[in-house]
C-alpha cells in the first residue's frame, strides 16, 4: 500500500505539473474533467482536501469535485449584475444545523443536499465577498461540485432562459417528453442535466447525430448493441438492419424483408422503420422527432399518392437530416427537400417545362413552397404575390425531370427557364432549377412574412399548443436574432430552455398527437431493445401466438386513430394535429380500450418463450425502478412510475395512490390462488364485513381467501348494495383515516420484482405494466401542461 | 330495456350557461329510426378548392367572342380534349346534361348551361326545383388552403391563417337552436366546433366543444364497459376490473377538477359514455342497403363488375361510410339532438390531370380506377337518372333514397370548397387556385334557381388577356350573404347570431337570397 501510495503521488505530482494551476479555473469540458480527477487523486492520496479556498470570476464554471471536512470558502468579487452562486453538494445527514455552518459575509443561509442556488442581488453584496462552509460534526466530509456564478437574468437568442436556479429534473423530463418522445435516458442522467447550466445540457440533450447516448443509452445487458455503432440514417436502419438477412436481430430471418424500403409486402415499411428508429436505444430520438415533422408534417409528402415512392421519401429523409445534422442554415434545409424527387413527384412540377417562351408548368408546388416552407402568403400585396411570385416561382421549378429511377432529380438547363426572374421582389437568377432554388431560399427565409410566420410554424408544430401574441412575438425576436442563416437547432436548444417554454405562468401546453403520444408510451414502456425491434409482433418460429410476445406497438395505435406514418392525413398540409387527436372521442377510445379491454397487450408481454429469435425473453422492471432500502415497496413503485410516465407528480392525489396500489399491491397470494383486487373491490370487501361485525380488516384479512368468498361474493350475482360498491365513483371524504390506514398498508407490500421465485418475478412485472396501462388511460398522456 | 335518464354533457354546461339552457333529456330509447324532429342541416365540405366548373359548364358556342367559346378553348386541356372545336362540342354534347335558362328580366336568361351527365342526382334536384346554385361565391381569398378552409368551415372573414381556436358557424348554429353539432368524419372537423357561451350571446373567436359530437364509426361505438354479470374474481374478469377502475377514475376526476387543458379529454369520456350505450341500444338495424353498397364490396349486387362479382359503389369507401354514421344519426337525431352534420370529401386540389388517368376506361362503375375529380362529382352526385339509368346511386342519391319525404323535407344540404379554381387550365390537365366559386344549396324545401350571373360576362376578356397570369371567378357574394339565411331556415332568427357581419357581406348586386327557400 506504501510503494502504491509512493506511485501514486509520483504519478500525481507529474500531472500536477503539467498541468497549469489555471486548469482548476478552467472552462473546457476536457480541462473540467481532469481537473476532477486531480481532485480526487489529492484527496484520495493526501486524505486531506488540497484545496480550501476557491475564487470564482463572474459566469465562471468549475466542475470540482472539492471534498472537504474542514472550513471551505469561496470567494468572489462584486458582479455587475445580480447573480445565482449555484453549487452541489453531497454529504449532508439531514441535520445541518449541527453538520455545517453556513454563511454569506458572516450571514447566515441554509444549504441542503442536491443543488443549491442563492439569488445575490449586486447591491446586496460587498466588493469582495466570502460564502464560508464552517464543519461542525466530527468526521463530516462534504464534496462540493459544479460551482459556478451565473447572471440571474441569462438570455439565448434573446429569450429569457431558465438558469440552474429554476432548472431542474422537472424541466428536463418536459424538454424530452416534448422534443424526444420521452428518450430513453436514465434517472442518474436526468439528475445530470438538471443540475447542469440549461445551456449546457440542452445541448447534450438535442443535437442532431446520429447516435445519442446520453439521450438514448443501451439498456444494461443489452443483446441488440448494433444501432448504438451504426444505421443511423433510415434507409441504412431499413435496408441494412431491419431488413437485412444478416443482421443480429430477434425478428425471424424471413419476416425481414418487410422492413426494407421498397418491401413489396408492406406498403408501411417506412413507418414501420421510422418508428422502430425512435424507440430503440443507441440512436436519437430527438433527431427522429424532428425528421418525423418535417417529413409528415412541415414539408410533407405524401405516399398516398401513386407517384411518391418509398425510396424517394427515405432519400428525403435522410437528406433533411443530413442537411440539420451539419447545422447548415434552415433555409438550405428547406432548399434540400426542395429539390428532392419526392417533393418533385407529390407536386407534379418534375413535369414542369419551358418550351417555346411558354411554362407549360402547373403552380402547386410553386405556391407551396412560399406558403408551407417558409410561411409567405403574400399578404403585403396578393395581386403581386399571385401574379408575378407563384408564376415566376413555377418557371423557376422548370428542368427537373426524375432520374435515376425516378429517385433523385437530373437538374438540366435544357426545359428550364434560364433566364433570371423576380420572386418576392429579388432577381433570382440560375442556370437551373436547382441554383434557382438555393438562391430563392436565400431570399425567402429572410422576408419578412417568413420571419413573421415560420417561428411560430416551428413551435406550433413541436411544442406549444397555446401560442399567445406575446409568445410569438419572442419567437419572432428569436429568430430574427440569427440573422439570415438561421440555424433551427440554436432555436430550438434556445427555446427549450426558455421562459416560454417552462414558466408556468405563460402557460405553454402541449396537446399529443397519435404519432407523439404513442411513440411517448412506447418509449415509457419498452426497457430494451428487443421490445422496440419486435413492437409486439409474433416472432414465434413455432407459429405458436401464446408463446408471448415483447414490445409495445405504436403503430396499432397510429392504424386505429387513422393517423399513418409518410401517408398524412392532410396531404401537404400535414397528417393528423395535435387538437384532432385530443378533440377525437375516437382516439380516446381506442385508447381507452386498450388499457380495459386488451389489457393482455401490457399482461401478456412480460414475458415469452420463443419472442427472442426462438429463445426466451422477460421483462425486468426491477432494471430501471429504484428500490426503497432494500426492496420495492408497492407505495414508491407507484410514485415512481407516475413520474415515470407522466412527468411529474402536480396530478399524483389520493385518487391516483388508491387505484395504482390496488394494481400494484392488492394481491391475494396464498398457495393455489392468485387475486389482484382493484380499489372498489377491496373496500367492498371491508364494507361488507364491518356490516357483518368483523372488526379486522387489515389488508391481509381482506384479501384472504375466506373473505373474497365470502364478503362481496358473486352469488350468481352481485346484490345492489354490492353493485353501487363495485361501481363507486370516489371523492375526497371517502379517503377517510380507515381507508388511508389500508392504503399505507397495501403502500409497504413489497413487489417481487426481483424475486428468485420466477413466477412470482413474473407477476410483480405483470402488475407493474397493469399499472402502466392505468396509467396510459387517464388524461394525462394526451397533453402535457404547465407544472413550474 | 331499461329506463334511463340521459344527461347531457351539456347538463354541467348548464351550471355555467344557467339552467335549462341546453340539456336534453331522454327518456327512453327506442330501437328504431326516429323521425327527425327538427330541421337539420348537413354540410358538405369539399376540400381542396374544388373545380366546380368542371360540374357545371356553359354550352358549346362557336362564336369565338362567347363564353361558351372561350370557355372550352381554355379548359380544353382539363377535359383531355385536343385543339379542335369540334371535340369540345362533342363533349359538351355527349357529357353534359343541358339547360336553358328560361329567366326574363335577369342576367342569366337564356344561358345555356351544363351540368356533368353523371352526376344524375345532382340532375335530378335541379330539375326538380330544389337545388341552388350560388354563383361567384367566396370566402376566404388568400388562395391558401388552410386559410380558406378556416374562413368556410368558421364561417368567419376575419379569421387569420392561425386562428384555428375558433367556433365553426355549423357549431354557432347548433347552439343557436339549442342542440348538437355532429361531425361524421374521422376528426372533429372545425365546422362543428362550438362558441363560447350561451346562445344568447356566446364568443364565435373561442372553441367549447360541449356540445360537438364525433361519430366516425357510428356501428362501433363506446368504450368498453365492465359487466359486472361476471365474477369479478374470476380469471377472465382482469379486465373487467380495469375497465370499472378506469371509468371510476374518470368519473372523480371529473367531481374533483382537473387542470384545463385535460378538459376535452374529460368532455370526450363523458360523451363516449353516454352515447355509446344509448345509439348502440337504438342502432340495431341493418345499414340500408344502398348505402351500404357505398363502401362495402360484398353481397349487395349495387355495382357488379363484368364477371358478376359485387362491388362498391364509391371510389371514396371512407366517403360512404361518412353517410352511413349520417344516417344513423339521423336515426339517433333525438338522441343527439342533431342540429347540424359535418361531411368532407378531400382531394379536389387539382393542378394535375383533373379527370385522373382512367377518364376513357370504360368502365365507368369500378370504383377503383382513377378518374380525377370527376370520380369525386360521381360519388357524391350520382344515381340511376336520365342519361345514366343503369349507374348505382352515389352518396346522396343513396341518402336520399333511403330517407322518407318527411324526414327529408327537414333537411337542407350544403356543398362548398375553400375556393373555385382558375379560368385557364394549366399545362398539366389541371388547374390552379383561384377565389370565386359555386356554392350548391339543395333540399326538398329549397326554391331551386340559379343566384348570380352564372357565367360573367366580365370575364370572358380574361381569357385572353395574358397580362391577368392567374384569372379566376371573381367573387361577388360572400358567405355571410349565403349561409345565414340557411341557418335561418334551420333555426329561425339564427342567422344574424351565426353571421353576425352579414349586414357587411358583400352580395352580388341584383341577387335575392331571401326566397332561397320556400315560404
Amino acid at each position: 500500500m506504501k510503494l502504491a501510495k509512493k506511485v501514486f503521488v509520483t504519478l500525481f505530482c507529474l500531472l500536477f505539473v503539467s498541468i497549469p494551476w489555471s486548469s482548476l479555473h478552467a472552462k473546457s469540458p476536457e480541462d473540467m474533467e481532469l481537473a476532477a480527477v486531480v481532485s480526487v487523486i489529492n484527496s484520495y492520496l493526501l486524505d486531506s482536501p488540497l484545496i480550501r479556498e476557491v475564487s470564482l470570476e463572474p459566469s465562471q464554471f468549475l466542475q470540482g469535485p472539492y471534498i472537504f471536512g474542514e472550513d471551505f470558502t469561496i470567494n468572489f468579487n462584486r458582479p455587475d449584475t445580480d447573480i445565482y452562486l449555484c453549487f452541489f453538494l453531497q454529504g449532508l445527514r439531514g441535520m445541518q444545523d449541527q453538520e455545517v455552518a453556513v454563511e454569506l459575509n458572516g450571514v447566515s443561509r441554509s444549504v441542503r443536499n442536491g443543488e443549491n442556488c442563492y439569488l445575490l442581488t449586486s447591491g446586496s453584496l460587498l466588493d469582495q465577498n466570502t460564502f464560508s462552509f464552517t464543519i461542525l460534526s466530527a468526521g463530516l466530509s462534504l464534496r462540493l461540485r459544479q460551482l459556478g456564478i451565473e447572471a440571474s437574468r441569462q438570455y439565448s437568442l434573446g429569450m429569457r432562459s431558465f438558469t440552474r436556479a429554476n432548472w431542474n429534473a422537472l424541466s428536463v423530463r418536459k424538454v424530452l417528453r416534448v422534443f424526444a418522445f420521452g428518450g430513453h435516458a436514465k434517472e442518474s442522467q436526468i439528475s445530470a442535466w438538471a443540475s447542469m447550466r440549461p445551456k449546457v445540457a440542452i445541448r447534450q440533450m438535442l443535437n442532431f447525430s446520429k447516435h445519442n447516448l446520453r439521450l438514448s443509452p443501451l439498456a444494461i445487458g443489452e443483446k441488440y448493441t448494433e444501432p448504438a455503432r451504426a444505421y443511423g440514417t433510415l434507409q441504412e436502419f431499413s435496408n441494412l438492419y431491419l431488413g437485412s438477412t444478416n443482421s443480429n436481430l430477434p425478428i425471424p430471418v424471413g419476416q425481414r424483408d418487410r422492413f426494407r424500403v421498397d418491401a413489396a409486402n408492406n406498403d408501411n415499411s417506412l413507418g414501420d422503420s421510422l418508428f422502430r428508429m425512435i424507440t430503440t436505444r443507441g440512436l436519437n430520438p430527438f433527431r427522429h422527432r424532428i425528421g418525423l415533422w418535417e417529413t409528415n408534417y412541415h414539408l410533407a409528402v405524401n405516399l398516398a399518392k401513386a407517384a411518391v415512392t418509398r425510396n424517394q421519401v427515405a432519400i428525403m429523409y435522410d437528406e433533411i437530416m443530413d442537411a440539420h445534422e451539419r447545422n447548415l442554415p434552415y433555409q438550405e434545409v428547406l432548399a434540400t427537400a426542395a429539390k428532392s424527387a419526392a417533393v418533385a413527384a407529390q407536386y407534379g412540377h418534375f413535369r414542369n417545362s419551358w418550351v417555346a417562351d411558354e411554362c407549360q408548368c402547373n403552380e402547386d408546388f410553386a405556391r407551396e413552397w412560399h406558403q408551407l416552407y417558409f410561411g409567405i402568403f403574400g399578404e403585403d400585396d396578393p395581386d403581386y404575390h399571385e401574379n408575378i411570385s407563384i408564376p415566376n416561382t413555377a418557371k423557376a421549378l422548370t428542368g427537373m425531370p426524375l432520374t435515376d429511377n425516378g429517385n433523385t432529380i437530373g437538374f438540366t438547363a435544357e426545359k428550364h427557364h434560364i433566364g433570371s426572374l423576380t420572386i418576392l421582389g429579388s432577381t433570382i437568377s440560375g442556370a437551373n432549377a436547382s441554383e434557382k432554388i438555393d438562391n430563392l431560399a436565400r431570399v425567402s427565409i429572410s422576408h419578412p412574412e417568413s420571419q413573421h410566420n415560420l417561428p411560430v410554424m416551428i413551435i406550433a408544430g413541436l411544442a406549444d399548443d397555446n401560442l399567445t401574441e406575446t409568445k410569438k412575438s419572442i419567437l419572432r425576436a428569436a429568430w430574427r436574432a440569427m440573422g439570415d442563416q438561421p440555424s433551427f437547432l440554436d432555436f430550438i436548444q434556445a427555446y427549450a430552455i426558455s421562459y416560454i417554454f417552462h414558466e408556468d405562468s405563460l402557460e405553454q401546453f402541449k396537446y399529443f398527437s397519435s404519432f407523439e403520444r404513442a411513440i411517448y408510451m412506447a418509449n415509457r414502456y419498452n426497457l430494451e431493445n428487443i421490445e422496440s425491434l419486435t413492437a409486439g409482433r409474433s416472432n414465434s418460429l413455432s407459429g405458436n401466438l401464446n408463446r408471448g410476445y415483447a414490445g409495445f406497438n405504436p403503430s396499432g395505435i397510429f392504424r386505429n386513430d387513422n393517423a399513418i406514418l409518410f401517408y398524412p392525413s392532410h396531404n401537404v398540409f400535414g397528417g393528423q394535429t395535435s387538437l384532432e387527436a385530443v378533440n377525437s372521442s375516437k382516439v380516446l377510445e381506442h385508447n381507452l380500450n386498450r388499457s380495459t379491454e386488451f389489457l393482455e397487450l401490457f399482461a401478456n408481454y412480460a414475458e415469452c418463450q420463443e419472442c427472442d429469435l426462438g429463445g426466451p425473453w422477460k421483462k425486468d422492471w426491477s432494471s430501471v425502478i429504484p428500490k426503497n432500502g432494500e426492496e420495492y415497496s408497492v407505495g414508491n413503485v407507484a410514485k415512481w412510475l407516475w413520474t415515470y410516465i407522466v412527468g411529474h407528480t402536480v396530478d399524483y392525489g389520493a385518487l391516483e395512490r388508491a387505484y395504482l396500489l390496488s394494481i400494484l399491491g392488492a394481491v391475494s397470494d396464498e398457495v393455489g390462488t392468485y387475486r389482484v383486487f382493484d380499489f372498489a373491490q377491496l373496500l367492498c370487501i371491508r364494507q361488507e364485513r364491518i356490516l357483518a361485525g368483523v372488526t379486522n380488516n387489515a389488508l391481509s384479512d381482506l384479501v384472504s381467501r375466506s373473505a373474497w368468498e365470502n364478503y362481496c361474493a358473486f352469488d350468481n350475482g352481485y346484490s345492489s348494495s354490492e353493485l353501487d360498491s363495485l361501481n363507486r365513483v370516489f371523492s375526497e371524504q371517502d379517503f377517510t383515516s380507515d381507508v388511508n390506514r389500508l392504503l399505507n398498508q397495501i403502500a409497504v407490500v413489497e413487489l417481487a420484482l426481483d424475486s428468485e421465485d420466477p413466477v412470482l418475478r413474473l407477476r410483480a412485472n405483470q402488475r407493474v405494466q397493469q399499472a402502466i396501462a392505468f396509467i396510459f388511460s387517464t388524461p394525462y398522456v394526451f397533453a402535457q401542461e404547465a407544472v413550474q | 330495456m331499461n329506463r334511463r335518464n340521459f344527461l347531457w354533457s351539456s347538463l354541467y354546461s348548464s351550471l355555467i350557461y344557467g339552467a335549462g339552457s341546453l340539456p336534453s333529456l331522454l327518456e327512453e330509447s327506442h330501437a328504431a329510426f326516429a323521425p327527425i324532429n327538427n330541421r337539420t342541416l348537413i354540410n358538405l365540405m369539399c376540400e381542396g378548392g374544388c373545380d366546380f366548373r368542371h360540374l357545371i359548364v356553359p354550352g358549346y358556342n362557336p362564336n369565338q367572342d362567347s363564353f361558351g367559346y372561350k370557355y372550352w378553348q381554355y379548359r380544353r386541356r382539363t377535359h383531355r380534349l385536343g385543339s379542335s372545336p369540334s371535340e369540345w362540342q362533342a363533349r359538351w354534347e355527349q357529357d353534359y346534361h343541358g339547360f336553358t335558362i328560361d329567366a326574363p328580366g335577369t342576367l342569366n336568361h337564356g344561358v345555356v348551361f351544363g351540368i356533368w351527365r353523371e352526376a344524375a342526382w345532382l340532375i335530378k334536384m335541379y330539375r326538380e326545383g330544389k337545388l341552388a346554385i350560388i354563383c361567384n361565391a367566396v370566402g376566404g381569398q388568400s388562395r391558401a388552403h388552410d386559410h380558406c378552409q378556416l374562413i368556410l368551415n368558421q364561417g368567419n372573414l376575419t379569421s387569420g391563417v392561425t386562428d384555428t381556436e375558433r367556433s365553426g358557424w355549423g357549431g354557432r348554429l347548433a347552439r343557436s337552436a339549442g342542440g348538437n353539432a355532429v361531425s361524421l368524419t374521422n376528426v372533429l372537423t372545425p365546422f362543428c366546433f362550438g362558441p363560447l357561451g350561451p346562445s344568447a350571446g356566446y364568443e364565435m373567436n373561442a372553441v367549447d366543444n360541449r356540445d360537438s359530437i364525433l361519430i366516425s364509426d357510428s356501428r362501433n361505438l363506446g368504450v368498453f364497459e365492465s359487466d359486472l354479470s361476471i365474477d369479478q374474481m374470476s380469471g377472465i374478469a382482469t379486465r373487467h376490473k380495469m375497465a370499472r377502475s378506469v371509468a371510476g377514475y374518470y368519473a372523480s376526476v371529473r367531481q374533483q377538477g382537473v387542470d384545463a387543458v385535460y378538459n376535452k379529454i374529460m368532455d370526450n369520456e363523458l360523451k363516449l359514455r353516454e352515447i355509446g350505450a344509448l345509439m348502440n341500444e337504438r342502432i340495431d338495424f341493418e345499414v340500408p342497403l344502398f348505402i351500404r353498397g357505398l363502401y362495402d364490396d360484398k353481397n349487395h349486387n349495387l355495382n357488379n363488375n363484368s364477371s358478376g362479382q359485387s362491388r362498391r359503389v364509391l371510389k371514396n369507401a371512407e366517403f360512404g361510410e361518412q353517410i352511413r354514421n349520417l344516417f344513423d344519426a339521423l336515426a339517433s337525431n333525438d338522441i343527439l339532438n342533431l342540429r347540424a352534420a359535418s361531411l368532407v370529401y378531400g382531394g379536389w386540389d387539382s393542378h394535375a390531370k383533373q379527370r385522373g388517368n382512367d377518364y376513357a376506361n370504360g368502365d365507368k362503375h369500378d370504383p377503383n380506377i382513377d378518374r380525377g375529380i370527376e370520380g369525386f362529382f360521381q360519388d357524391i352526385f350520382g344515381g340511376p337518372y336520365y342519361l345514366t339509368s343503369d349507374a348505382p346511386h352515389g352518396a346522396l342519391s343513396a341518402l336520399w333514397q333511403s330517407l322518407n319525404l318527411i324526414d327529408k323535407e327537414k333537411i337542407v344540404v350544403t356543398v362548398a370548397s375553400e375556393f373555385g379554381r382558375q379560368l385557364r387550365d394549366n399545362a398539366d390537365h389541371g388547374t390552379d387556385h383561384g377565389r370565386g366559386n359555386i356554392m350548391l344549396v339543395m333540399g326538398e324545401k329549397v326554391q331551386g334557381g340559379i343566384y348570380g350571373e352564372l357565367f360573367p360576362q366580365s370575364e370572358v376578356s380574361k381569357y385572353d388577356d395574358f397580362s391577368l397570369t392567374t384569372p379566376d371567378i371573381d367573387g361577388l357574394t360572400e358567405i355571410d350573404s349565403i349561409f345565414n339565411h340557411v341557418c335561418d331556415w334551420v333555426s329561425p332568427n339564427s342567422g344574424q347570431l351565426v353571421f353576425p357581419n352579414q349586414l357587411d357581406a358583400m352580395i352580388e348586386h341584383g341577387v335575392v337570397l331571401n326566397s332561397l327557400f320556400e315560404p
